[in-house]
């Protein structure tokens, strides 16, 4: 799924993949803690996307990756805010070295960064 | 205009009802006790597509429970009878839904095979097939797509399994002038008629949760099955009200 265009709509996207598991609209609401009737129109791309809490829920009910299921949400997980402003400059730097970096080369870095992790002692 | 369709005896559609739910079962296991999972029958068994929507605000007339969009398979289901939100209107939601199951199974090929036919109301939802109203008067298709949803949700046998359960044997509930004087003596002081809907009423309301079905509903198929009567009964039947 990561593959596809980023135009794709939320909604959309996880009605096809609820669809696909066949689990029904109100038991998946039930599950994500959400209103059937609210649900059924964020599928029909009528309402927004639920707030990163529930996208979260519906990522995990899916068996999806959270972040991507928050960016197609239009959103950002709220954990990476906070990481930025702890090096604010170092790290804007450092995403904007790293925007535009194939898929594929991001993850050798993020891997990089974990065994650059490992060596120091933690803090 | 409503489409006409062919007529189709009572028994041919619960046959019809009773196949589906074994086909759900062959695939997902057998229902052999109630409530009838009808949104599951709908969602994954036939892959229809299930929404709830301000039908009014859809469709442009009030009083829509359900709707079907045949070619597209989409069934939409008025927020109103949201069961989630509206508990109370857990029968009204899931026999619509059943009723949707009905229109789809027994009717979706005069649909299928001219699209542009059959719209109850061309003007305002060209596309929806088939838009079920509360007030309308029943047309034949619409009956057809009732006793389809009556037949799925209340299996003959299932009923009868609930309501020896429940009652202890399956002698019906006879309203008749033993039940009249019980209800009389306990100081029911209602007009006949009244009082024997009421008593019919109050024994398909202690049935109906069971199938997770109205009382009206339960009380309908219950007379279907003989299993509540009005008068003209045994007279010795010892039937009361609890």
């Amino acid at each position: 799924m990561a593959n596809e265009p980023k135009q794709k709509k939320f909604g959309a996207h996880i009605r096809a993949l609820r669809e696909a598991q066949e689990i029904s609209l109100r038991k998946f609401a039930d599950r994500a803690q959400i209103s059937p009737t609210y649900l059924s129109k964020v599928e029909r791309d009528e309402f927004p996307p639920p707030g990163e809490e529930a996208v979260r829920r519906i990522a995990e009910i899916l068996g999806e990756d959270p972040d991507e299921l928050l960016a197609l949400a239009g959103k950002v997980s709220s954990d990476l805010p906070g990481i930025i402003q702890q090096q604010p400059r170092a790290m804007a730097t450092f995403l904007r070295a790293a925007s535009g970096l194939s898929a594929t080369d991001l993850e050798k870095l993020a891997r990089r960064a974990d065994d650059l992790r490992k060596k120091k002692p933690a803090r | 205009m409503p489409i006409k369709v062919k007529y189709l005896p009572k028994q041919h559609i619960e046959w019809n009802a009773q196949k589906l739910l074994a086909e759900y079962g062959d695939r997902y296991g057998d229902v052999v006790v109630p409530p009838i999972p009808v949104e599951e029958i709908l969602e994954r068994h036939l892959k229809l597509t299930l929404e709830i929507d301000d039908l009014e605000a859809r469709l442009g007339h009030p009083d829509i429970l359900g709707a079907l969009w045949a070619p597209d398979k989409l069934v939409a289901i008025d927020e109103s009878i949201e069961p989630t939100e509206h508990p109370n209107k857990e029968g009204r939601f899931r026999y619509t839904v059943g009723h949707e199951i009905g229109h789809w199974v027994q009717h979706r090929h005069y649909f299928l095979e001219n699209p542009d036919q059959g719209s109850l109301f061309p003007k305002t939802a060209s596309k929806a097939t088939v838009i079920c109203r509360t007030s309308q008067s029943k047309d034949p298709i619409e009956r057809q797509a009732d006793y389809f949803s009556a037949y799925l949700l209340m299996p003959k046998e299932m009923v009868y399994a609930a309501w020896e359960k429940h009652r202890g044997s399956l002698t019906p509930y006879i309203f008749n002038q033993v039940a009249r004087e019980n209800l009389r003596a306990m100081g029911f002081v209602e007009p006949d008629d009244l009082l024997a809907s009421m008593a019919i009423e109050f024994v398909a309301g202690e049935i109906a949760p069971i199938f997770r079905v109205s009382a009206k509903a339960m009380q309908i198929r219950l007379e279907e099955l003989k299993l509540v009567q009005r008068e003209g009964g045994s007279l010795f039947s010892m039937e009361g009200v609890a």
